[in-house]
């Protein structure tokens, strides 16, 4: 693997782990809201 | 439940387009479309520089279009909207920067060069739009702020096309054109993996944007519930 190999591996790595962990974090932030919305609704009634 | 539901069934909808695009166009890109005659196996950051860049001018347009609509009607869902795409075109423009200098690095052998406009605009365009983020934390949520950001937001949008034509416009042509008058300067296979990525990456822009929105109404009806319960 040359150095310039490394590199486009990097950017793809860099694009991967940003993008995939921020849709993975508002994907569970989501879900956790939604259990506490159902929750308060309960509640309400 | 809050009329949002819809929203967040679309978001899936559209992470799975982007799984399956994504997947395929960077599968494409490492495996099939031939090298490149100048920057050889390198050039390969292409189908994922230039779609980020295009998808975060996106996103500041989207964010201008939903600023221009609050100042129209007043409508507050509008504000959250406006925001929602100015964070996402903001992470995609942090992505655009880093990209861009790890291809400057093989290409030109800096991270980094002060002498390009269209890198300096578009470092500009990002320190804009993070401003963006400042204002709305110093300012306290309500009417006033949502107009504050509105204008902000219109106001970054006019950047775009000076960063977009800056390329064309450098004395100094280091970064390289490949979308000219006459069409795309690429081989078929080459045009047709950056399409699928561009895709790929608009539809991910598409579910953070509809996960983001989502999150953002819940919190507020959760806000309201509280207060009621209490």
């Amino acid at each position: 693997m040359t150095p310039s190999d490394r590199y486009v591996a990097a950017a793809y790595m860099v694009f991967l782990i940003v993008l995939l962990s921020y849709l993975l974090i508002q994907s569970r932030k989501l879900a956790r809201f939604e259990r506490q919305v159902a929750q308060l609704e309960q509640r309400e009634q | 439940m809050i009329a949002g539901k819809s929203i967040s069934t679309r978001g899936t909808r559209w992470a799975s387009a982007a799984f399956v695009l994504l997947t395929l166009a960077l599968g494409l890109a490492l495996e099939w479309v031939p090298n490149d005659a100048d920057q050889g196996f390198s050039q390969r950051i292409f189908y994922l520089h230039v779609p980020i860049a295009l998808t975060a001018y996106v996103c500041f347009g989207v964010g201008a279009w939903k600023a221009l609509r609050l100042l129209q009607t007043g409508a507050e869902r509008y504000d959250v909207e406006s925001a929602v795409a100015v964070h996402i075109g903001t992470i995609f423009g942090a992505l655009t920067l880093l990209t861009g200098s790890i291809w400057a690095r093989i290409s030109w052998g800096v991270w980094w060069t002060w002498s390009e406009n269209q890198l300096v605009l578009f470092l500009v365009i990002f320190l804009f739009y993070s401003a963006y983020f400042m204002l709305r934390q110093s300012v306290p949520p309500g009417f006033a702020r949502a107009r504050l950001s509105a204008v902000f937001a219109l106001m970054g949008v006019i950047l775009i096309p000076i960063s977009f034509l800056a390329i064309r416009l450098a004395a100094n042509f280091i970064h390289p054109v490949v979308f000219s008058r006459r069409g795309p300067q690429m081989a078929p296979s080459m045009f047709l993996v950056f399409v699928l990525s561009l895709a790929g990456m608009l539809a991910l822009a598409l579910t953070l944007y509809a996960f983001e929105v989502r999150a953002k109404l819940l919190d507020r009806r959760m806000r309201e519930l509280r207060e009621v319960i209490a």
